[in-house]
């Protein structure tokens, strides 16, 4: 108990977003997102315009802006890959601030930070208005295949468990004197990891065999999510973000 | 009709040790009968025999016949498995063994929606369900935040909305605290449902069941009134069971 709350990505709240039957939000955020990545990387009007839509989902979302930032630090690694390039992509140079780089690594960068940048806010705001649960509702009616949806359905559930029972067997072994200093750790961590996957394996089986004692034959039942089905205006309430995104790449190429 | 029927019940693990020597039993409906035993004589092996989960179809090793009312189980019929399965509740000792989905309304909406239930009628036995064992409160709850006590109260409703003719309780008072403990006993008293309970907890199987069979090494060694049972200190050592410190079984 008490090891936290398995969905912390989730901003509650009651927006319109919020409302929107998850596999409209999933589908909607992936057809945005491959309309940008379609996009050529010199059509900035077109980016500034995606951007428009991002910073008003946000805001009909209300989620806060400080929050989307904080969060979007996951793409820094990338980032970092997109600054390099100017310095080290071959081709004919320009000068920025006084520093000698490349114009062909300079489009590369802006190419993936752009993109990027985007793509990390559309999940965001997927994830922030979206419990995890729903995420995998979503997927189900998809029609993701079932394997997937439903182990990442038995992490939701039970990575709290298995990380108490993770923090109990690491308490027990402080009890007995173990060095908790991180290299000297090691030995008994390897050990408890071993025993931990035992556990998880073995409650896997008691899980298993609880289900088929109801009834389980290896599809969970549609019947137990079936009250928010999306309906026709949210599907279409949905449509407009990559419709918007798509229309602007037209109307975008077509004067360039 | 007999409720639960076991007829010279035989098992051997794929390892071959063999945990059912032959097991009879005969359970009338309405009847809250205790099956008492040491670890390791066979209660969880022979609890997973009642709804067909045991023996695998094909395997060899396994004997002897289990009948829920009208019903025998048989490993090959798919169709007669889930009536069966209907029919027997399993609740097991741990419940997050049992409850496997993010909220718990969900995970008592499981075994019903399996039957081909939907819409508003599963949502009336979800809450049917939840009343029964006291927990309506906790419906959207995700059941890692709940208590053991709540959790377990959970499980018996999981299995409560299937409406089961028999309902099978493995270790059910195990871990709890002492008021855990007595509500569970209360709500269990107050369904009215064939109950067989798996347990070494022997004043809990006194005061929910008034019949007990004694479960040693793959046998039943004993059948009769729990009381009696109970007081007759020789055959309670003979088999690794004992009353705890300072209990006396009370008299009539």
């Amino acid at each position: 108990m008490g090891a936290g709350h398995t969905h912390p990505m989730y901003v509650h709240g009651h927006s319109p977003v919020h409302h929107l039957a998850p596999e409209v939000k999933i589908a909607a955020s992936v057809l945005f997102t491959i309309v940008v990545v379609a996009t050529p990387r010199e059509l900035l009007p077109a980016f500034g315009a995606y951007a428009l839509i991002v910073a008003v989902l946000a805001v009909l979302a209300r989620v806060p802006a400080g929050w989307l930032a904080r969060r979007s630090l996951i793409e820094l690694p990338f980032v970092a890959t997109a600054a390099l390039l100017p310095f080290f992509a071959a081709g004919p140079t320009t000068t920025v601030l006084g520093l000698s780089v490349a114009v062909e690594g300079l489009w590369a960068g802006w190419n993936i930070l752009v993109k990027g940048t985007l793509g990390v806010l559309i999940a965001l705001l997927l994830a922030a208005t979206t419990p995890a649960r729903d995420v995998l509702i979503g997927l189900d009616r998809l029609r993701t295949p079932q394997a997937i949806t439903q182990i990442a359905l038995f992490m939701l559930r039970y990575l709290d468990v298995l990380a108490d029972e993770a923090r109990r067997m690491r308490i027990a072994r402080l009890s007995r004197l173990d060095d908790p200093r991180f290299l000297w750790q090691l030995t008994g961590f390897a050990a408890g990891l071993g025993t931990l996957f035992l556990r998880a394996f073995e409650r896997g089986e008691r899980v298993f065999l609880a289900m088929r004692s109801r009834g389980y034959t290896g599809r969970l039942p549609a019947a137990l999510h079936e009250g928010s089905l999306a309906t026709a205006r949210q599907w279409a309430a949905g449509a407009a973000v990559p419709v918007l995104a798509a229309a602007i790449l037209l109307v975008g190429r077509s004067t360039l | 009709m007999t409720a639960l029927l076991l007829d010279d019940v035989r098992y051997t693990y794929p390892d071959g040790h063999q945990a059912l020597h032959g097991v009879s039993l005969r359970v009338e409906p309405g009847e809250r009968v205790a099956l008492l035993g040491p670890n390791g004589a066979g209660k969880t092996t022979l609890v997973l025999h009642l709804n067909g989960i045991l023996p695998n179809a094909g395997l060899t090793g396994s004997g002897g016949t289990v009948s829920v009312g009208d019903r025998t189980v048989d490993p090959r019929d798919r169709a007669g498995l889930a009536e069966i399965r209907r029919r027997v509740g399993l609740v097991f000792q741990d419940p997050d063994d049992q409850l496997f989905l993010p909220t718990v309304a969900e995970d008592v909406a499981f075994g019903p929606a399996n039957l081909g239930l939907r819409g508003a009628e599963l949502g009336r036995r979800v809450d049917e369900a939840l009343a029964a064992v006291g927990m309506s409160d906790v419906k959207e709850r995700a059941p890692h935040h709940l208590s053991l006590g709540q959790r377990r109260r959970v499980a018996v409703a999981t299995v409560l909305a299937m409406r089961p003719d028999l309902l099978v309780m493995d270790e059910p008072s195990s871990n709890l605290d002492p008021q855990a403990r007595r509500e569970l006993a209360e709500i269990v008293l107050g369904l009215d449902v064939t109950l067989l309970m798996v347990t070494h907890d022997l004043p809990y199987a006194l005061q929910l069941c008034p019949r007990s069979v004694i479960l040693d090494e793959g046998r039943i060694v004993a059948d009769g009134p729990t009381r009696e049972l109970l007081a007759d200190a020789d055959l309670l050592a003979r088999h690794r069971l004992e009353l705890p410190y300072g209990f006396a079984v009370p008299v009539a």
